[in-house]
This record gives C-alpha cells, sequence and structure tokens, in this order.
C-alpha cells in the first residue's frame, strides 16, 4: 500500500497549475486544455462544468496520466500530494491509477470488457494494488458489488457486462473506482448515458459513497443543477480555460463571467416561468490559434473593443472567487433567485 | 459456452456434411459419359461394359445407389479402388493423416509467427517495425505457395543443405526426420496464411487498444502487459479466427499443391490421380473425407468463437 502524507487544509490534494494539454493535428495544435488552475481539498467534492467540448474530459485525463496519444502535457503541474506527477515517470503514476485517485468514465455501456466477467474485472483491479489472496479478492469483489447497491452480488460477479443495465454497469465501474479506496475520485458525465431515473440513483449512491468514505471527487458536467446539489465549489470551463471559480452558490446568486450567466439561463431545472428555454448563441471556438482577445467574445453579449484585444486574466474578486472577464466587478450579471440545495 | 449453441453448430455440421454427401454422389452420376465405360477404355466390349455396369449396381434407380452407397460409407466401407485394387478405406486411412499433419503445421507455423508479429507491429505502429513486418507479410501473401516452396527448397534444400528436400518420412520411423521433412513444406504451406492472420491481428489489436474498456483497465492502473494479453488480445482473437476458419478451404487445397512440390505421398496427389483415371470409388471417398475434415474443423472454429466471446450464441 502507499504511504499517505497528511495533507493539510493549506495543502490542497491536488493541485493543477498552469495545466496546458494540446493535441497536434494536421491543422494544427488543438488547445484543448489551455492553462488552467484547479485545487481540491481532501475528502472535497468541486464540479467541473462547461459545454461540450471545453476540454473537461482531457484535463481529467491529464491528471490521471490518461491522455490518448498525441495529446499530451505541454505545460503545467499537476500536484498531487505535494508531489508534481508530470516529473513521475509512467509506471509510477500507473501504481497511483486505481489506488490512489480513480476515474468514472462518461459511457458506462463501453467501459467494462465484452468478454470477461464483472467479477474477474474488479478483482484484476484488487490484485494489481493489493496483496490479498485469490480467495479474500473474491470475498472483496462481493463486498464492493455489494456496497455499491447491486442486490444480487454472487449473480452480477459471474455475469458478463452484456447482460447488465447501464446503471448496474455505471455501478459496477464505481466499485472498481473505489476497490482500493483512493483520495481522489473524478467522475466524468457519470450520469449522462443513463436514464432519468437512474442517474439520481447513481448520483445518490457517488454523494454517499465519497462522503463516508472521505474521497475528495471532481464531478464533470454541464449540468448545473446536478453540481449544485453536490458541490461546494464550482469550476466554469470556457474552450480550454477556467473562466470563473467560486462557492457554488456565489456562483448561482451572481455569476461574475457572461459564459456562467449563459449557463444559468439555459438550466431547465432552475426555470422559473413558461418562457422557452434558451441556449447560448453560437459554438465552442476551434480551438487551434486561438483569435487574440477573450474567447468567448464572439458569443458575448456585453463584449466591448477591449475584448478583442486583450485575452481577459483570471483575477480574484476576493474571498476565493476568480472570472476571467473585462468586465467582471462592473456587470451585474443576472444568476437565478435560489441556488438550488446548495448546501454552503 | 451454452448447451444450445453447441446441438446447433453440431447439428449444423450435420446438416453440412449429409448435403455434401448427395453433391459427392451426384457429380458423378450427373457428369455426362459411363463411368464403367471409361473405367474400361476403348478395348472395353459393350459386353463388360454391361457386366461392369452391373457389377457396380449402376442400373438401379439413383436413390437406391445412393442409399446403398451411403450405408456402406457410414460403416467406414468406401468401396475399392480401381485404379490401385486396395480398399479405398485403407488407402485414405495412409494418406489423409500425412495430409492432415501437413495442414496442423502449416497452421501452428502461421500462428505462431502471425500472433508476435502482430502484437509488435501493433504496438508500435506507424514505427518502421510495423511496416518492415507488414511489407514482408505482403510478400508472404503475393507468393503462390508452390514458388515459395521452390524458393524455400532452393535455399535450404540445395544451396545451405540444412534440410532434406523431398519426401516424406512417419514420425513411427523416425520422429526427428519427420519434422525434418516437414519443415519447409509447412512454412511454405502457412506463409501466406500467417500472413493473412498477422493483417487481421494487427488491426483488430489496434482498434481493441482503443475501446473504451482498455482505457478503463489503464485507469485501474493494469499493467500494460496485462492490458495487451488479457484486456485486449481476447478480443482482437475474435476477428482472427474468422479468418483461420474462412481459410481452412485455403490450407486444405493449399496443402495438396504443396504436397506434390515436395514430394509427399498425401491426399493430394492420391486424389489428382484418382481423378486423371476416372477412379470414382477412390475420387468419392477422397471427396468424403475431405469435407468431413473442413466440417470438423469448421465446428471446432465456431465452438472457439463461444468459448472466447461470451456473447456467441446468448444474447
Ligand atoms: N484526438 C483528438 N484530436 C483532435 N482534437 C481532439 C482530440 N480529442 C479531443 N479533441 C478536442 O479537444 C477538445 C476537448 O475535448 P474533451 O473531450 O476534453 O471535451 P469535454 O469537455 O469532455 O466534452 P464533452 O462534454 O463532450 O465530454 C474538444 O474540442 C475536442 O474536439
Ligand atoms: S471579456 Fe469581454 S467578451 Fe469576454 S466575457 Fe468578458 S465581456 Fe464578454
Ligand atoms: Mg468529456
Amino acid at each position: 500500500m502507499l504511504s499517505t502524507p497528511i495533507s493539510t487544509a493549506s495543502e490542497p490534494l491536488l493541485d493543477v497549475r498552469g495545466l496546458k494539454t494540446w493535441i497536434p493535428t494536421r491543422r494544427g495544435e488543438v488547445r484543448a486544455v489551455d492553462g488552467i488552475d484547479l485545487r481540491v481539498h481532501a475528502g472535497e467534492v468541486i464540479g467541473l462544468v462547461g459545454e461540450s467540448g471545453c476540454g473537461k474530459t482531457l484535463a481529467a485525463y491529464s491528471v490521471l496520466g490518461l491522455l490518448p496519444p498525441p495529446a499530451r502535457v505541454i505545460a503545467g503541474e499537476i500536484r498531487f500530494r505535494g508531489d508534481d506527477l508530470c516529473r513521475r515517470s509512467a509506471e509510477e503514476r500507473r501504481r497511483l491509477r486505481g489506488s490512489a485517485m480513480a476515474m468514472i468514465f462518461q459511457e458506462p455501456l463501453s467501459a467494462l470488457n465484452p468478454v470477461f466477467p464483472i467479477g474477474s474485472q474488479v478483482g484484476d483491479i484488487l490484485r494489481r494494488h493489493s496483496t490479498l489472496s485469490a480467495r479474500q479478492v473474491k470475498v472483496r469483489v462481493l463486498e464492493l458489488l455489494d456496497h455499491v447497491g447491486i442486490a444480487s452480488p454472487g449473480h452480477v460477479a459471474r455475469a458478463y457486462p452484456f447482460q447488465l443495465s447501464g446503471g448496474m454497469r455505471q455501478r459496477v465501474l464505481i466499485a472498481m473506482a473505489i476497490s482500493c479506496s483512493p483520495q481522489l475520485l473524478i467522475a466524468d458525465e457519470p450520469t449522462t448515458a443513463l436514464d432519468a431515473t437512474v442517474q439520481a440513483q447513481i448520483l445518490d449512491l457517488l454523494q454517499r459513497l465519497v462522503e463516508q468514505a472521505g474521497i475528495a471527487m471532481i464531478l464533470i458536467s454541464h449540468d448545473l443543477a446536478v453540481v449544485a446539489e453536490m458541490c461546494r465549489r464550482v469550476y466554469v470551463m470556457y474552450a480550454g480555460r477556467i473562466v470563473e471559480h467560486s462557492e457554488v452558490a456565489a456562483v448561482f446568486a451572481r455569476p461574475r463571467h457572461p459564459y456562467t450567466s449563459a449557463l444559468l439561463r439555459c438550466m431547465p431545472a432552475l426555470k422559473q416561468d413558461d418562457s422557452p428555454l434558451e441556449t447560448i448563441e453560437g459554438v465552442v471556438p476551434a480551438l487551434t490559434e486561438p483569435e487574440p482577445g477573450c474567447r468567448f467574445r464572439p458569443r458575448c453579449r456585453y463584449a466591448v473593443t477591449l475584448c478583442s484585444d486583450q485575452d481577459p486574466a483570471a483575477t480574484e474578486l476576493g474571498g476565493g472567487r476568480l472570472a476571467a472577464c473585462h468586465r467582471a466587478t462592473e456587470l451585474g450579471l443576472p444568476g437565478t433567485p435560489t441556488a438550488v440545495g446548495a448546501d454552503a | 459456452m451454452n448447451l444450445r449453441y453447441f446441438v446447433e453448430r453440431l447439428g449444423w455440421a450435420a446438416f453440412v456434411l449429409f448435403g455434401s454427401t448427395i453433391v459427392i454422389f451426384a457429380i458423378l452420376h450427373v457428369i455426362p459419359g459411363d463411368p464403367a465405360r471409361a473405367m474400361l477404355g476403348p478395348e472395353g466390349t459393350p459386353e463388360a461394359v454391361a457386366k461392369l455396369r452391373e457389377q457396380l449396381g449402376l442400373d438401379d434407380p439413383l436413390v437406391h445407389q445412393y442409399l446403398l452407397w451411403l450405408g456402406r460409407a457410414i460403416q467406414g466401407d468406401l468401396g475399392r479402388s480401381i485404379l490401385l485394387s486396395q480398399s479405398v478405406a485403407s488407402l485414405l486411412g495412409e494418406r489423409l493423416p500425412i495430409t492432415l499433419l501437413l495442414g496442423l503445421y502449416a497452421l501452428s507455423f502461421a500462428v505462431l509467427i502471425a500472433i508476435p508479429v502482430s502484437v509488435i507491429s501493433a504496438t508500435r505502429r506507424g514505427t518502421a517495425i510495423d511496416y518492415g513486418g507488414r511489407f514482408v507479410a505482403l510478400i508472404g501473401l503475393a507468393m503462390p505457395s508452390f514458388w515459395l516452396g521452390l524458393m524455400l527448397v532452393l535455399l535450404f534444400g540445395v544451396v545451405l543443405q540444412w534440410l532434406p528436400v523431398f519426401g516424406y518420412v512417419s514420425p513411427r520411423q523416425s520422429a526427428v526426420d519427420h519434422v525434418r521433412h516437414m519443415i519447409l513444406p509447412a512454412a511454405a504451406l502457412g506463409s501466406a496464411y500467417a500472413a493473412m492472420i498477422m493483417e487481421t491481428t494487427r488491426n483488430s489489436l489496434i482498434e481493441v487498444l482503443h475501446q473504451d474498456y482498455v482505457r478503463t483497465a489503464r485507469a485501474g492502473g493494469l499493467t500494460e502487459t496485462l492490458l495487451l494479453y488479457k484486456y485486449a488480445m481476447r478480443n482482437a482473437l475474435i476477428p482472427t479466427i474468422t479468418v483461420i476458419g474462412i481459410q481452412i478451404g485455403y490450407l486444405m487445397s493449399g496443402a495438396l499443391v504443396v504436397e506434390s512440390v515436395f514430394a509427399i505421398p498425401g491426399m493430394g496427389r492420391l486424389l489428382v490421380n484418382a481423378v486423371l483415371s476416372r477412379d470414382y470409388p477412390l475420387v468419392q471417398g477422397a471427396m468424403l473425407v475431405t469435407v468431413l475434415v473442413f466440417s470438423i474443423a469448421n465446428l471446432c472454429v465456431d465452438l472457439l468463437y463461444a468459448v472466447i466471446d461470451p456473447r456467441v450464441g446468448k444474447a
């Protein structure tokens, strides 16, 4: 087992600084993650939100060391328990994966190997990171399956993925992720591919598990309502950058970045009247060779001349709030009347 | 594996086999010419022909003839070879094992070469090693087996004189000599097969390595070795087995050619001589066992699918 240094409140469990993950392509470098800062303290649940294609998954892969080539980290630090992972060997990072840090993926349907029984797949991870005997692994697998709310663990352990529903498969994947008691869990849109009824169950399960075990979780989502319910802090990501960061309640009550405000207007769960649901006009810009100035400018209704000349830096607004907008302090952006379920 | 699938495949194999017996029987009775006349040649008097026809039962109704033939065949009685005046069953019993061994060696040769090469190629995709391996494979695929056989004979037999170039030694006589005699024929027959298996396995392995479940295994910190040989290989072998199955026919027809290049007394030469001399009982018997071998091989492939992929026969 790996040693676990004490992490104080001042020293985050995960401290990402200036992370850039670029992908060389024929049309140039795709700057999928372009200089993000992100901190997670031990046992804390934070949200990472943004539209499709803004770089959430690649940011997560960068932290775990799972980037599919040719994507690679070209700059920045990923400090985990005070240790820069970018300077660690592939083998050292592999040993952390599955044990100290784990991930749950966007697509539970294809995330399990079709030709091996569930029990064997969960067991492989246990065997990799522990010295349990074959018999102990079997017992532990059943315990884990039971722990994630699977009614007949013995049956499911012998089953193959094609015999299970999407929700069951996601439960199995959660069991795999927590099997070696990680300190950090990244859940990448864990419910996007599931039915609405199953979504709530899976989110409840996740919330219960991380709370019980004191696991820190980064919940990636494009659904602000989910984040509001589960997280204390949230990072809003746009086109490879973090554009706003704050306590969830504050973000909902008074967003400081026009993009966040636009996202809030698009939330179906928070809609109060019968007005048609808004969508943010325009699309996420191509991430190769971004134009100078603010990346949100083509879609921003508050843009001024300065916005096309200068890239707005993330500015501290007090109380740990950050926003990367030239007009962050002067605009009184509309939020939502009450932050739903935010426990801040 | 579930029983229903097993019974289904077994039933299918039996059905194919049965259908084949009709075709084999029919071919000889549908092709123009009188077998009796053909057997006796130009000197045969009409009386002699008539006598032979009666002897062979050629004047009986076809269904009757067929059932008689089939019933005997099931009991292992395939008649007597006209040419070699020996029982067809005992002739085939001598020759068939030799051809089967050759096919088996060629298959093993192909798999033993192709699987490691495809792993190396797939994991070093786009490198010189990958291109080199695939280039050699392409050459192996493009060369006819008889030509490759002749080249192997020239190099290892004539120039280097490492291995015998002709003939056959049974393993009971001398296991070492048996192997020495079979290496070149097996290589000649197996090369194109190896090339096909290698290209298929390489491509499917590359595809599988991009699958979500391989990423899940990586996220669990599993080693690349376990990932490759457990998580990826089993899935990647599914298309490989398809290719092996489809190409069993190639292996069998190729064996006939390679046997004549290396003067191996297998089914190949026997069949050629039987056809040339219109030795009908022998031709029928040889075709029958060929179809039998083919059906059994295909059945094995089908069952192998179910062993590798739990979804087969269930879903
Ligand atoms: N192999 C690749 N080649 C080129 N561009 C890529 C590649 N992989 C990802 N990208 C780009 O990188 C950007 C970030 O992708 P990422 O998967 O991180 O987005 P995301 O925020 O997770 O989106 P989603 O909500 O759809 O999951 C996207 O714009 C995508 O087009
Ligand atoms: S910097 Fe300008 S364009 Fe960018 S979000 Fe702020 S106001 Fe809009
Ligand atoms: Mg994603």
